[in-house]
């Protein structure tokens, strides 16, 4: 007898089944119990405020705005958390410790930083750093004149989202390497943009970044090449990065061929939140079939974040990670197609990369 | 105030979101837990909440629904997967014949000797559900239990939705693949 799959899953999951009443009542009975604790015990309140605010403090670095507002205070972002698999509350702190972001700022005064302009705020919502990379998440509030998609927020298909025309700089005058776009569509008029942004040369220790937008545009929902301009204006924010994860390098020296060319593979190079491998040889034209990192193994599992930005050429494959590695965890990857194991390689822990 | 509210929430999403938490977690000890434990979360949020007097005016009633729903949906999914994170070990433990066996109803099918072979199908194929990576299982049970569109998922889980289109080929596949080598034709 022959079986559709689909069939099969549907029927697999088909099972109606209701929650008792004793469970309603509990959930009740838990919120009554956990809210009246918060509005009863200050005491409990304001501690779990602070430990919030420092996982703030730890990820999203210290944000500073030049003649913007601020924003009062902000918890660690439940989007950046639920992207990067960690939790929102005091366990994913202590799981982004484990994972080597244990360097945390002691002040408990992080703000994020926003700037309003011809009634669009723009907000920065949450940074994570690491000795080379960082990753960024601002909200954009386009207000009651301008909507953030030309087809309303709840269409499946044919939503045409608008976004800043961006540039990012930052206080070292570093070579930054950036991509990004639209995150989530939170309403008609508000939407999150998430931006990965690579330092080559040095890293984003104690050093200002800097957002410049000159103009909001939105693609042209006729398929033109040009996007319309939805509003021109300045908007600016700068702040200060905390990157406290520290970054590897994996030397590993190693001649194989990948794909049928013979290949030396200098060294790897890995943080919690990106990669760049280096190759031996000259640059030249990069076919888009190069190799490329596919797979980071963890032992016997595969790292599941791969994704994110990429930049590949003859002599070097960066990326970006959409969850945060546990770069201790680390013993091998799969270039092109070879898998290659680390563990015996020798690697050097760079704290800072100021002065190189 | 807070109380009506969550009563509202139980009300309008509660057996929903139940079936949901039952197929992602596959046993009723931590369905349960995910059940509250979500609805404690969309307490907190309920800002959030199309209708809730911050947005939501401009949608219809159908369209604040699936928002609503699927907002509930998507802290399940993000507690789920926190929780299985830190509970890997303490899942793999957990006897899914309580949610092959004893909990699930197949449907009757032509006869007899047909349903029995069905629910075997249907048994192994729980098994290999059960054995998906996490990032497979979440967009399957996400599509298939909750029958959420491919963009809504996507939007949940800040993947592209052509992502979520080549997970859930991918887990058909491997599923396929799977029960093909227990030696039913698929």
């Amino acid at each position: 007898m022959k079986y559709d799959m689909d069939d099969l899953l549907r029927e697999s999951m088909s099972k109606d089944i209701k929650p008792s009443l004793e469970l309603n009542q509990s959930v009740l009975q838990r919120d009554r119990e956990e809210y009246g604790m918060i509005s009863s015990h200050n005491g409990k309140h304001s501690r779990k405020f602070k430990i919030a605010k420092v996982a703030v403090a730890a990820m999203a670095g210290l944000v500073i705005t030049s003649g913007v507002a601020y924003a009062a205070t902000q918890l660690w972002n439940e989007d950046v958390a639920s992207k990067f698999g960690v939790a929102d509350d005091n366990g994913g702190m202590q799981e982004l410790k484990d994972k080597g972001f244990a360097d945390v700022p002691e002040s408990t005064d992080s703000q994020i930083a926003s700037v309003t302009s011809k009634g669009i705020e723009v907000i920065a919502l949450q940074t994570l750093a690491d000795k080379k990379s960082a990753y960024l998440y601002l909200e954009v509030d386009y207000g009651d004149e301008y909507a953030a998609v030309t087809h309303g927020a709840t269409a499946d298909s044919d939503t045409w989202v608008a976004y800043p025309d961006i540039d990012i700089t930052s206080s070292k005058d570093q070579n930054l390497s950036w991509s990004g776009g639209a995150a989530q569509v939170k309403d008609a008029h508000t939407v999150t943009y998430e931006y990965y942004v690579m330092a080559q040369d040095s890293d984003f220790s104690n050093c200002d970044i800097n957002i410049d937008i000159s103009k909001f545009t939105v693609d042209n929902v006729k398929a033109d090449t040009t996007p319309d301009v939805l509003i021109k204006g300045d908007w600016n924010l700068k702040w200060k990065i905390s990157s406290g994860a520290e970054k590897r390098i994996y030397h590993i020296n190693k001649t194989l061929k990948v794909k049928g060319k013979e290949v030396t593979i200098n060294r790897l190079e890995i943080t919690p939140l990106s990669y760049t491998l280096y190759l031996d040889g000259e640059e030249k034209d990069t076919k888009e079939d190069a190799p490329v990192v596919s797979k980071i193994y963890l032992g016997e599992d595969e790292f599941t974040g791969m994704g994110g930005m990429s930049i590949v050429s003859s002599i070097e494959d960066t990326g970006t990670f959409s969850e945060i590695l546990d770069v201790n965890k680390l013993t091998g990857f799969k270039y092109g197609d070879k898998k290659i194991d680390i563990t015996d390689c020798e690697y050097e822990t760079v704290d800072s990369l100021d002065g190189q | 105030m807070r109380e009506d509210n969550l009563n509202n929430l139980i009300d309008s999403y509660g057996d929903e979101l139940y079936k949901f938490c039952y197929h992602l977690a596959r046993n009723r000890v931590d369905a349960d837990d995910l059940y509250q434990d979500t609805f404690l979360k969309a307490i907190q949020l309920r800002h959030r909440l199309v209708g809730s007097g911050n947005v939501g005016e401009q949608y219809t009633e159908e369209e604040a629904n699936r928002k609503n729903r699927n907002f509930m949906m998507g802290i399940a999914v993000n507690l789920w997967k926190n929780q299985s994170r830190r509970n890997n070990r303490r899942r793999s433990m957990v006897n899914i014949d309580e949610y092959t066996h004893g909990e699930l109803q197949i449907k009757s099918n032509e006869n007899v000797e047909n349903d029995s072979l069905r629910r075997e199908v249907i048994k192994r194929l729980n098994d290999h559900i059960d054995n998906l990576p996490d990032k497979l299982k979440v967009v399957v049970c996400m599509y298939y239990t909750a029958e959420m569109k491919t963009g809504d998922i996507a939007k949940i889980l800040h993947v592209p939705s052509g992502t979520v289109k080549s997970r859930l080929h991918l887990a058909r596949k491997q599923l396929k693949r799977s029960l093909e080598a227990d030696g039913y034709e698929i």
